[in-house]
């Protein structure tokens, strides 16, 4: 298994010898493939192992701990050559849910790390990855549903720590896929006490008009939403009027009512092209109990909603 | 209610000359804490938030401890529910006990 990348310097002097600075306790290999010849050099407490009278051309060196080898590094050696190797480490730590499985992989060297979670909540992990660029952290349910989901990370310097939440997707409405998550939302009702409200809740989307022009009227969850391990809440949704307003909106709520001291945050709808929006959850500290509502105010003009998501 | 918000999307009650000024309702009745506590994206532009996620606008979220926001905001409309009760104290020449 890699564990590790060269980054050496060049100071070149005269001769053939290559000077190497090392972690002390591993094994430095260095290898000409194009004459055959390998060479190996145990780095001792003092940090540094020569190779003299090495031939000129293409040399691969690598270093080896005796549990893992780090990926080569190429030199064209005609003169003295002196590098300095260092693992390279940073981590990504991972924590995810219950009786799931989590894999970093490497999005293109042959590298990859699996936790499996058994138990009943949630777990975090921490790996210790040994290269820069972009990991994949996937977490999949143990049960063989299929479901699962993927985060790219990208790492770019040495000592870089990443903290990664993973959670599986909570959906509230899935108009493609049975329509509205009621055991999360408790249904869809009037948060505005108006007979005048138009609203149809279907497998396929929720609408819902003001009934009156000019008057925003909100309906919403029936149930508060527990947001705490998301950071972004998707809704796909769409309305017609024509004007743009923020009448128009998926709201989020602290309290199930009509009071502006109760809005916490908002996104207004796409116009007239249907799209998927979103809304930052991460500032929002007591995110565990949050209403989703819609805000209309249209007589005849509809917010539509097809399907409503955190992640 | 005018706000004004900077290249990163953040909100102000007042302009420091490099700011753009927009009306938002969703700020009426604010006090000022909570203003600057929150990111506003205004329509056809968008926000990308630390790990990559691209907001497009209209979004409004807070940018800070909503906890925080939402204390100060409370404070706010105490005193000035105690400012008005105050006021119509005077006008009817009583005092509270």
């Amino acid at each position: 298994m890699s564990k590790g990348f060269l980054y050496g310097t060049n100071n070149r002097t005269s001769g053939g010898t290559l000077t190497v600075e090392a972690p002390s306790g591993v094994t430095v290999i260095a290898t000409n493939e194009a004459i055959g010849k390998t060479y190996k050099r145990f780095v001792g407490s003092d940090g540094t192992v020569t190779f003299k009278g090495l031939a000129s051309g293409v040399w691969s060196i690598t270093m080896t701990d005796g549990d893992s080898v780090s990926a080569p590094m190429t030199i064209e050696l005609t003169t003295d050559y002196a590098i300095s190797l260092k693992f390279f480490s940073a981590e990504i730590i991972v924590t995810y849910p219950a009786k799931s499985t989590c894999v970093c992989s490497h999005e293109t060297l042959d590298v990859s790390f699996t936790d499996k979670n058994d138990a009943d909540v949630e777990k975090t992990v921490t790996f210790v990855v040994p290269a820069k660029g972009k990991w994949i952290v996937s977490i999949s349910k143990n049960d063989g549903s299929g479901e699962s989901r993927s985060k790219t990370i990208e790492i770019t310097a040495e000592g870089q720590v990443e903290n990664v939440p993973m959670n599986y997707a909570l959906v509230l409405f899935d108009g493609t896929n049975g329509g509205d998550n009621t055991s999360e939302t408790g249904g869809w009702t009037n948060i505005t006490a108006s007979t005048g409200i138009k609203l149809t809740v279907t497998e396929t989307e929720i609408s819902f008009r003001s009934g009156s022009n000019g008057t925003k009227r909100l309906v919403g969850t029936v149930n508060s939403i527990d947001f705490s391990p998301y950071s972004t809440l998707y809704i796909e949704g769409v309305y017609n009027a024509n004007v743009e307003s923020d009448n128009y909106a998926c709201r989020l709520l602290s309290k199930r009512d009509t009071s502006s001291s109760s809005e916490v945050g908002l996104r207004r709808l796409p116009h007239e092209t249907k799209d998927v929006v979103s809304i930052d959850l991460t500032t929002i500290n007591s995110r565990s109990a949050l209403w989703v509502a819609l805000s209309n105010s249209s007589a005849d003009n509809p917010s539509i909603i097809y399907r409503c998501w955190a992640e | 209610m005018k706000i004004y918000i900077d290249s990163d999307c953040k909100c102000y009650v007042s302009n420091n000359g490099t700011m753009r000024e927009f009306d938002v309702p969703f700020f009426d009745g604010k006090c000022s804490t909570f203003i600057e506590g929150y990111r506003y994206v205004p329509n056809g532009e968008s926000w990308t938030r630390a790990d990559g996620e691209v907001f497009k606008g209209v979004m409004i979220a807070p940018h800070t401890s909503y906890d925080q926001l939402y204390k100060a905001q409370l404070e706010y409309e105490i005193e000035q529910y105690k400012a008005a009760l105050t006021e119509i104290e005077t006008a009817l020449g009583v005092t509270s006990e």
